[in-house]
């Protein structure tokens, strides 16, 4: 496929079509490097990150909902008054942040094809081994997953990564290196990012609990910049 | 605007970060690469190059943030817990702001 004539107020059309038309994850990703090279000029972020997403084969490269590898949410899930971290029934990180729990982690574990999909992208992942420094830092922010801005390739993640983890660190990445993290704050990116992924469902592969964690994650943060 | 970190914890990562955690003041921007200097107990320590911030997916309640360094130091948790440790943008050592 060449993409070399997709300039111009048409190309987000043209690379659409060549995405749906994609038939392997090597298509999407051969589509969207030129994606992202015609996009670039275009100043619509939004466009751009969705490209990006599709650039990397993580829709394709991701199990899609209903056969992902599950995570059993029956027990232990207390009443939540906030979404991300005030929850009853969790333990306490080393900080004494109440650690994240699994209802707005999603429901969806990280894949390998995921991690593969996104190494082939250039990003590195830096698993948190029990006991480590690593481990100790995501507990005292009560997280489970960090981007370093120093170099936006870099993702921090634990051993039990959620598929929508990645995909958001992914994602903050993009937005690192566009300005969009610069330009919106870290609170305004991560509602970015949780806007994009909740309106991109299907193209992520992401179940409705999946779509139900970035939901109340997402409205954690809109109470908080509304100072509620 | 400059920013003052009031060092609560420290992380020795095995990419080689230093993880400074712990309240900012002075700036609600995300960190990028700047100078910075290392106060213990009120006396300046020593300069250290800051080289940028790790966004957690989750924040702190209490809106502690975690900027790093590549820069070897010999700072212990157990230490900065012992002692009143700041850390101080020089500033305009970012030449975005």
């Amino acid at each position: 496929m060449s993409f070399t004539d997709a300039g111009g107020g048409g190309w987000r059309k043209f690379v659409r079509g060549a995405l749906d038309a994609a038939q392997t994850v090597s298509d999407l990703i051969e589509v969207s490097k030129s994606a992202l090279e015609l996009a670039s000029g275009s100043g619509d972020l939004d466009d751009l990150v969705t490209l990006g997403i599709g650039a990397a084969g993580l829709g394709a490269g991701a199990l899609p909902p209903g056969k992902g590898k599950k995570v059993d949410l029956s027990g232990g899930v207390g009443f939540i008054d906030d979404g991300l971290t005030r929850v009853d029934n969790f333990g306490q990180g080393n900080g004494g942040n109440l650690l994240q729990p699994d209802l707005v982690r999603g429901d969806t574990l990280a894949s390998d094809d995921l991690f593969n999909a996104m190494g082939s992208r250039g990003r590195r992942f830096e698993v948190a081994k029990p006991g480590s420094d690593e481990e100790r830092l995501l507990d005292y922010f009560g997280a489970n997953a960090s981007v370093n801005t120093a170099d936006p390739s870099h993702i921090l993640v634990r051993p039990d990564a959620r598929k929508i983890e990645v995909l958001e660190e992914f994602l903050h990445g993009t937005q690192l290196w566009l300005g969009i993290v610069d330009r919106l704050g870290d609170i305004g990116s991560e509602i970015h990012v949780n806007n994009f992924m909740i309106r991109h469902q299907r193209l992520l592969g992401l179940s409705d609990g999946d779509v139900e964690a970035l939901t109340r994650m997402r409205n954690s943060y809109l109470r908080r910049v509304n100072g509620q | 605007m400059s920013f003052t970190m009031t060092v609560t914890d420290v992380f020795h990562l095995q990419s080689g970060y230093t993880v400074f955690a712990g309240p900012i003041q002075g700036s609600d921007q995300i960190v990028r690469s700047c100078k910075a200097e290392l106060f213990i107990d009120g006396k300046l320590c020593q300069r250290v190059e800051i080289s940028g911030e790790f966004l957690m997916n989750v924040k702190h309640p209490e809106g502690y943030r975690a900027i790093s360094t590549e820069q070897h130091l010999d700072l212990t948790s157990t230490f900065v817990k012992q002692h009143f440790c700041q850390l101080k943008e020089i500033w305009p050592s970012n030449p975005n702001k």
